[in-house]
């Protein structure tokens, strides 16, 4: 369950409105390695998730990757803002003002829709996280191409912001992964009585010993 | 090998708590004493602390008294000279060790004197100093004995209590307000809250992979609660923060959602 509260995590600063920056922050926004895309892996990639630690850490992450998904729209229509129709073709936003006005889309920077491809969610827990670091490394780069375009000092701050929190996501998600990987390779004694429900990497194991069987 | 905690195997993978050894097998595993010692008549399992929980550090003792046995080491020459050489001892502990206060203030007053000195105070020497001799015994040996027990016992570097903090002086909205005397304006509360939002954030996602660290469940709580006053606050002074006919995030640009003025970077 969600609520939403109006404010952002962090200020969306622009200095000046800038359409080809804005029309390449879409990258971010609706693209592969976007903030949306690593929200919903993320959001689906829970329930299947057997340690509690990591199931916990991908709600917050999802959640917080929407919280950015919110700063970036507040970026785009900043940098577009004030803009007239003709400043837009201009600077090769046509396609974008004629398809969804000001509105920023989910599309990426060269008008790609959005699609659930981008995204993928198989039922083992290490491969889903092992997906989960690569889109956060990936998007981290993305984060660095953008600031080494920008040059507007206020939306680079904001991007550096973006940029540091990719890195503590993937850091906590390698942190889930060491995790995950110690207890699926933990030998233990199963104590007469007690059932034991595994699920390993392969296959889903239930060993039950009795007290009969000892 | 991972560290499991028992109260947290809810998929089976952590280790079954272990059954608790009997008492007299701790006992035999002990170091042992000295041969010649009278070990029998106290045994060490009666004097040992209580064992503390496996995930904490355990708990210093207080010294709430100054008993007799300790008056002459606190007494000493080398515990008198210690807290000149130190004064302000929350300068050399770490940030999270003790209960901050305001920085302003540490450096306004200075911190009280760990233990009260001689000269300083003599209406809390009779405190510490040991009591005054029997009228009976004769006054040359009491002379000669009371200062024994200082020479021959070396003062040891033991658990000191620490001079009480008091109540936490900070102020509740910005930890440099001296006393919080000032009252913030709606964009000093907005840029505080986004600040204690965030560091709730960032430890709840540190807390997520480790919920037993006590630091982390302290830094989330303490982040977690200002950013509540912080909101209740707001929520006084200007409303809740679903009104669907006003400015909504970032958009005017002197509101409560401002962008802050460019600092120093």
């Amino acid at each position: 369950m969600w609520y939403y509260v109006r404010k952002l995590e962090h200020p969306a600063r622009v200095s000046k409105t800038d359409p080809r920056m804005a029309k390449l922050i879409l990258a971010q926004y609706g693209g592969p390695q976007g903030e949306l895309a690593a929200a919903m892996r993320y959001q689906t990639q829970r329930f299947s998730m057997p340690d509690t630690r990591a199931r916990a850490l991908l709600t917050d992450i999802a959640t917080e990757e929407m919280a950015h998904l919110e700063i970036l729209g507040e970026c785009y229509h900043r940098l577009v803002d004030g803009l007239t129709p003709e400043e837009m073709r201009r600077h090769g936003l046509a396609e974008q003002y004629v398809e969804f006005g000001k509105d920023p889309f989910y599309v990426n920077e060269s008008g790609a829709p959005w699609t659930a491809a981008y995204i993928n969610a198989v039922g083992d827990p290490i491969a889903n996280l092992a997906e989960d670091i690569a889109s956060e490394e990936k998007a981290r780069t993305v984060y660095e191409h953008l600031i080494h375009v920008t040059d507007d000092r206020d939306l680079e701050e904001t991007l550096r912001f973006l940029w540091s929190r990719e890195v503590v996501h993937s850091q906590r998600f390698q942190q889930a992964k060491q995790r995950l990987e110690d207890l699926l390779q933990e030998r233990r004694v199963i104590l007469p009585g007690e059932r034991i429900e595994r699920h390993n990497r392969y296959e889903s194991l239930t060993w039950s010993v009795s007290e009969m069987e000892r | 090998m991972p560290e499991v905690s028992p109260r947290r195997h809810g998929f089976g993978w952590g280790r079954a708590p272990q059954p608790t050894p009997p008492a007299s097998e701790s006992t035999s595993s002990t170091p042992a004493q000295p041969r010649g010692a009278a070990a029998p008549q106290n045994p060490p399992v009666a004097a040992q602390p209580p064992e503390p929980e496996p995930g904490r550090r355990p708990i210093p003792p207080i010294a709430t008294e100054p008993s007799p046995t300790t008056t002459p080491s606190s007494s000493s020459p080398a515990a008198r000279t210690e807290p000149a050489t130190e004064p302000d001892s929350s300068r050399s502990t770490p940030w999270f060790g003790r209960p901050r206060r305001s920085r302003w203030l540490r450096d306004a007053e200075p911190a009280p004197p760990m233990e009260p000195s001689d000269s300083a105070a003599p209406p809390s020497a009779p405190s510490l100093t040991p009591p005054p001799a029997t009228p009976a015994s004769p006054p040359t040996p009491t002379a000669g004995v009371a200062p024994a027990p200082a020479a021959t016992q070396p003062a040891e570097p033991g658990w000191v209590a620490e001079p009480d903090a008091g109540p936490i002086e900070e102020s509740w909205w910005w930890p440099w307000d001296r006393g919080g005397t000032r009252r913030p304006d709606e964009t000093e509360l907005i840029h505080r809250l986004q600040v204690e939002e965030f560091r709730a954030i960032d430890w709840m996602l540190a807390g997520d992979m480790d919920p037993d660290n006590r630091q982390i469940l302290d830094s989330y709580n303490r982040a977690a609660a200002a950013t509540q006053r912080l909101m209740d606050e707001f929520r006084s002074r200007l409303g809740p923060f679903m009104w669907m006919d006003e400015d909504w995030p970032g958009e005017r640009p002197g509101g409560p959602y401002a962008v802050p003025p460019t600092g120093n970077r």
